[in-house]
């Protein structure tokens, strides 16, 4: 079992935030705009430090090893772009360069990527010639064929239509049920947390207003779903 | 972990080859570059024309054996003629000196005149046989002041107008009234020689001479501010790109160090600006030849730029290659700074070229403020200035003058370093992401 806690206080963006996640477990952030979603992936990261607070990575520090913890982890933005120029597939090897220790961990990466991308053919084309929902798929690939210990995904499904969210949730939980992988995932379809997930933390104005298993949650309130439950805590610290 | 550095560059590469965006930025820059050199080259004509209103000291030495030569000389119409045109005409003979060499030493030693007319031992019987007369012209170009020549060869061939009108007229009046009419229109002919730091070149007029050294002045600025615009260009859109197609965040998580991602960029936008600038140095080689063929082509003459003392030595080469590449690299870390506050390309490319594209023209003017005579402390100032020092170097170089570049360069070593390390320090920093910086925001804030 690893731990990965965390604890910041930046103004207003993340103001004292404590949680777990599990090995192997999909941990949920949801939360209004503006809650400090994204911040707080940004800051496990290694892309912002905290203003206090302390982040561990597998028991490393974001902040004092960034570079063994960028090893760990896979990120994937919230609005991410790949560049237009390359091939889908020039650009997943591009990226699994950095990563692979040598040619033949490069080719299956890449391989690995390409397959779960979806993309087949397509993979030739430069990514300009992508549509969002495909670019958002290489992307997705990108993050996970590298078979990372720790995923970052904020909003990985955001502007996508049913049948691509769909295709992007299900790799989602197989990869982590496959490779034990330990997946921190933000969203705003709370439908797709409640699927996914195994515990969920509700942001709000920066803080945790809830947290646990989304059936725990629903019990907890009394909710039919997870939506009803995230409507009653916002607006309870609204 | 395989070379993240080389992986940087070649995808850097791949980028630049399919970016039509960015070709068109390399090729329209170095276009738009083209017509103000043409400006600034003209704006120095025009000043080397304007110095034609001074006064001109023409020597003459007379051999002739006759003494038809005597009468023109002293001909009051031809001296009214000279003094009107701001001329004022030595008689070297007058000063015992009887010999071209004579006179070539006294004009080098005395420094204020520009020009020396020799009239040959058959001038005399040159008139009565009436044959062409060849009459020797020998220019002096002053060496900091080489633009000044032109002034000196215009007077010159007025002189030689205004003699042959005096000769044509003395002959028709005293010794053939039906004199033949080719050697009536064409009495002499001039053979111009030029010096040149006390070096005498046989049959090769001064503008040949005033050419190369332009050519050698003018040539490492143009190929230097090709090269560092292009570079400019290059590393700003690399950086800025990789925010605006939001790749920025990805890369930055990537398992490798941040000075890796910033050397990546360094040494790709280094790349495509030496090869812009060999492309550009083939094209400008044709523009330059296509300018100077016609005038060079007549003379049939070849100048030997050692002989001239326009030659650069390997030192000479070294410390300027020196100097550009440290200017680069400290440009560049700059660039890859301020490009990075930038969230778009086309933000990046304003900002960067409003900040660089003035320096560097102070620096191109700067070559011309000097070809015309301005005092040296500003090139000196500008030698310890990283756009500006592989713009003055080659200058220090012609004239040999190691030491302080030398003492320059290890200056341009130190700030380089800096720059360097700033950029580093910026990079490895949330900044990066942070900074922020849009025009269009910032218009619509000060206009409301
Ligand atoms: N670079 C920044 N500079 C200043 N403030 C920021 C910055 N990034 C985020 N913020 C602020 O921090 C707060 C949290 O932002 P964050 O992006 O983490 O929210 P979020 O939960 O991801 O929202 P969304 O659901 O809209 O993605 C917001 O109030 C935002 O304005
Ligand atoms: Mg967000």
């Amino acid at each position: 079992m690893q731990d990965l806690r965390k604890y910041f206080k930046k103004t207003k963006a993340v103001d004292g935030i404590n949680f777990t996640v599990r090995e192997g477990e999909i941990f949920g952030l949801i939360g209004p705009n503006g809650a400090g979603k994204t911040t707080t992936l940004r800051i496990i990261a290694t892309l912002l430090k905290p203003t206090s607070g302390e982040v561990k990575v597998m028991g490393h520090d974001v902040v004092s090893e960034p570079k063994i913890v960028r090893k760990l982890i896979s990120y994937l933005p919230e609005e991410a772009g790949a560049y237009p120029q390359l091939k889908g597939i020039e650009y997943l090897r591009f990226m699994a360069n950095f990563i692979g220790e040598n040619e033949d961990a490069v080719r299956e990466m890449v391989e690995f990527g390409a397959e779960i991308s979806g993309l087949g053919e397509r993979l030739h084309d430069k990514v300009k010639t992508y549509s969002k929902g495909m670019k958002r798929r290489l992307l997705v690939a990108r993050t996970l064929m590298v078979k990372p210990k720790v995923a970052i995904l904020d909003e990985p499904t955001s502007g996508l239509d049913i049948i691509h969210s769909f295709h992007i949730r299900n790799m989602l939980k197989d990869f982590s049920k496959k490779f034990n992988t330990t997946i921190i995932v933000s969203s705003h379809n709370m439908l797709e947390i409640e699927y996914i997930c195994d515990r969920v933390a509700i942001i709000h104005k920066g803080k945790i207003v809830a947290e646990g298993a989304p059936r725990e949650l629903k019990d907890e309130m009394n909710a039919s779903n997870l939506e009803e439950v995230f409507m009653r805590k916002v607006m309870a610290h609204a | 972990m395989r070379n993240a550095l080389l992986n940087i560059v070649k995808k850097e590469m791949k980028e630049i080859i399919r970016d039509p965006r960015l070709f068109l930025a390399m090729i329209l820059l170095p276009i738009l570059i083209m017509p103000i050199m043409g400006i600034a080259f003209q704006g120095f004509m025009s000043q080397a024309a304007e110095s034609a209103k001074g006064e001109v000291r023409i020597a003459v030495i007379n051999l002739d054996e006759g003494n038809i030569s005597e009468i023109i000389l002293s001909s009051p119409d031809f001296n009214l003629a000279l003094k009107s045109l701001n001329v004022s005409m030595i008689y070297l003979n007058n000063l015992g000196l009887d010999s071209v060499d004579a006179a070539i030493n006294y004009i080098t030693d005395n420094g204020s005149i520009r020009a020396l007319v020799v009239f040959p031992e058959n001038f005399t019987y040159c008139i009565n046989a009436q044959s062409p007369i060849k009459l020797d012209v020998y220019y002096f170009v002053e060496k900091n002041n080489p633009s000044s020549i032109t002034a000196v060869s215009s007077r010159i061939t007025i002189f030689m107008q205004l003699l042959k009108q005096v000769i044509s007229t003395y002959v028709i009046l005293n010794i053939d009234p039906n004199a033949n009419p080719v050697f009536i229109q064409n009495p002499l002919i001039s053979q111009p020689n030029t010096i040149y730091e006390g070096k005498v070149i046989r049959n090769t007029p001064p503008e040949l001479i005033m050419q190369a050294f332009f050519m050698q002045m003018l040539m490492m600025p143009i190929a230097v501010m090709m090269l560092l615009s292009i570079a400019i260009q290059f590393a700003a859109t690399s950086v800025a790109s990789e925010k605006e197609q939001k790749t920025l965040e990805i890369l930055l998580t990537m398992p490798i160090n941040r000075e890796t991602i910033l050397f990546g960029k360094l040494t790709g936008s280094i790349l495509v600006a030496v090869l812009g600038t060999i492309g550009y140095a083939i094209g400008f080689q044709f523009y330059m030849q296509s300018i100077t063929t016609p005038m060079g082509q007549g003379q049939g003459v070849q100048i030997n730029l050692n002989e001239i003392g326009l030659s650069i030595d390997p030192l000479g080469f070294t410390l300027m290659a020196i100097s550009l590449f440290l200017s680069l690299l400290a440009i560049l870390a700059l660039v890859m700074i301020l490009a990075s506050f930038a969230e778009d390309v086309r933000t990046a490319q304003s900002l960067t070229s409003f900040i660089f594209m003035p320096v560097m023209l102070v620096g191109f003017f700067a070559i011309f403020a000097i070809a015309i005579g301005v005092s040296p402390t500003w090139m000196q100032i500008m030698l310890f200035i990283p756009f500006t020092s592989p713009m003055i170097v080659p200058l220090y170089v012609i004239s040999k003058q190691y030491m302080i570049v030398i003492i320059s360069l290890l200056a341009l070593l130190l700030e380089t370093i800096i720059a360097i390390k700033i950029a580093a320090k910026f990079y490895g920093s949330e900044m990066i992401l942070s900074a922020r910086l849009r025009f269009k925001k910032k218009k619509k804030k000060e206009t409301e």
